[in-house]
């Protein structure tokens, strides 16, 4: 069984291999042939790593052989941010300033994928060290937006949202301090995941903000993010029941989305009306419901963002100001800006901020809204520091911790994916991949269209 | 919590006492950044009045 095997959904090939039609050799051997073909032309790897991928592929297969399986990703090609540690390997961010690091040893994340099995097949291409801009300065440009290389791929797991898009790999890791999975994600039409904050550990991950950063999968389903969760946590189940009904299940639709309903595509909009028809159909009780201001949040999530990227290099800025991307340093300089009182405020507001979401999700089960205003904006708008994060309806649940996803939901008039974004309690995950589920049942997004480069 | 308003020093100052030197051109760039910026810093007192700092029981 050759030819089609990188194609095959997490759930696919883990039964594949457990019946001995396939092995995970050949899996990977198929992936890495995939990314020699077509990463050239997306750039979504900054490293492809085929003899560690060979070798975990003939130790997942020798353990199957022995009877010893590791859960759901046993055997499953997967790719790393290259802001994740990786025992042996450098953990470059895409900056010069990394460029003699070796990481010691592996983080967290690293060590429960290949305790369960996993295969390794590279490290996915990100901003320098997971900011923003143009990219003219980084070692590695931005990567191709496989639905169109006009624009923009989404960032800051720019790399994981190409490659899970084009069907490089199933499943990618990455992190996100203000939506840097799920807008990815989104403008790549696939799924992604911010679990609730500290739900995964961040040990051995380079922090950009280190309250606000979180770490979790994408993946093209609702089903493998689900099953990737599973292992990336180790000791709950996420995967079974997605397809139950709803009844009794509350989904709350933030009234005029954070001030931002104004500037919505309104196909998106016609996407959210159909899934919560198709919610209502499968007996969730819908209502709306009101959220404090998004430029509550956006004031406190920039501010500690920038406070605690600064505070992490100012030690790198005074010794090696000069290895930094132009504007990455512009970026990261502005943190000095911030003093004491302003960061205490900022900590503060985002206590009354957590406290306000607690209480409301105490009446509702899961939030639907969008996950951005429209589809991936062009290449050249890139850079304005100032104008992305009045326009990210994921900046919010950084801010508060909430576990939230992104499900590719419609196409715009240019034929590009929009997302809808849902949003749970705090370790509220099964029940908000339960409803995610059924966005994307009501959705069918992978019946509207396919990426160019999936057919390269 | 005291809402005083904040007396801003240059943004270069806190460079300087993290021994950080940016070229000029860098330096002007930021600094033009920095307006917008802190008028987001200057809101905060205003969002703290606006949420509730109450912890429901």
């Amino acid at each position: 069984m050759r030819g089609d095997l990188a194609d095959l959904s997490i759930g696919e090939a883990g039964r594949a291999l457990r019946s001995g039609t396939i092995t995970a050799r050949a899996l990977a051997e198929e992936t890495l042939d995939r990314i020699a073909s077509r990463d050239a032309a997306l750039g979504a790897f900054i490293a492809v790593t085929p003899d560690l991928a060979l070798a975990e592929a003939d130790a997942a297969d020798a353990a199957l052989a022995r009877g010893f399986d590791f859960g759901p990703l046993h055997g499953i090609p997967y790719a790393l941010k290259d802001n994740i540690d990786v025992a042996g390997l450098r953990t470059g961010c895409n900056s010069q300033v990394r460029n003699e690091h070796r990481a010691r040893s592996d983080s967290a994340v690293r060590s429960k994928l290949r305790d369960a099995g996993a295969t390794l097949v590279g490290k996915l291409t990100l901003p320098e060290f997971a900011t923003g801009g143009r990219g003219d300065a980084w070692p590695t440009p931005w990567p191709r937006n496989p639905w169109d290389s006009t624009r923009q791929p989404g960032g800051s797991s720019s790399g994981a949202g190409v490659a899970v898009a084009a069907g490089l790999v199933r499943l990618a890791v990455g992190t996100d301090t203000g939506g840097s999975l799920r807008q990815p994600a989104a403008y790549c039409g696939v799924v992604g995941l911010k679990p609730t904050h500290e739900r995964i550990s961040l040990q051995g991950i380079v922090p950009l903000s280190e309250t606000l950063d979180h770490c979790g999968p994408m993946t093209p389903t609702v089903e493998e993010a689900a099953l990737a969760l599973e292992t990336l946590v180790g000791d709950e189940r996420f995967g079974d029941g997605l397809d139950e009904g709803l009844r009794g299940v509350r989904v709350g639709v933030p009234a005029g989305h954070f001030g931002l309903a104004l500037g919505i595509d309104p196909l998106l909009t016609g996407a959210l009306d159909r899934v919560c028809a198709g919610l209502d159909a499968a007996g969730a009780s819908l209502r709306s419901v009101t959220l404090p201001p998004y430029d509550g949040f956006r004031a406190a999530g920039m501010t500690i963002m920038l406070a605690e990227a600064y505070r992490q290099h100012r030690r790198e800025l005074a010794e090696r100001l000069h290895l930094y991307a132009p504007e990455t340093a512009e970026r990261i300089l502005l943190g000095a800006a911030v003093t004491e009182t302003d960061l205490a405020r900022a900590y503060e507001l985002r206590r009354r901020l957590v406290t306000a979401m607690d209480t409301l999700m105490e009446e509702w089960d899961v939030l639907l809204t969008v996950c951005g205003l429209g589809g991936a904006p062009p290449l050249t708008s890139l850079g304005d520091l100032h104008a992305t994060p009045q326009t990210m309806p994921t900046l919010p649940f950084n801010v508060t911790g909430h576990p939230a996803v992104s499900v590719p939901a419609a196409l715009d008039a240019d034929g590009l994916p929009l997302a809808l974004q849902l949003v749970g309690p705090r370790f509220g995950e099964k029940v908000l991949l339960r409803v995610a589920w059924h966005v994307q049942e009501a959705c069918r997004f992978a019946d509207l269209s396919q990426p160019r480069h999936r057919h390269l | 919590m005291s809402f005083s308003p904040i007396d801003r020093a240059p943004i270069a100052e806190q460079w300087t006492r993290d021994g950080i030197q940016p070229p000029a051109e860098l330096a002007d760039r930021v600094e033009r950044l920095k307006s917008p910026f802190v008028a987001q810093l200057d809101s905060l007192p205003v969002w703290l009045r606006c949420v509730s700092p109450r912890v429901p029981q």
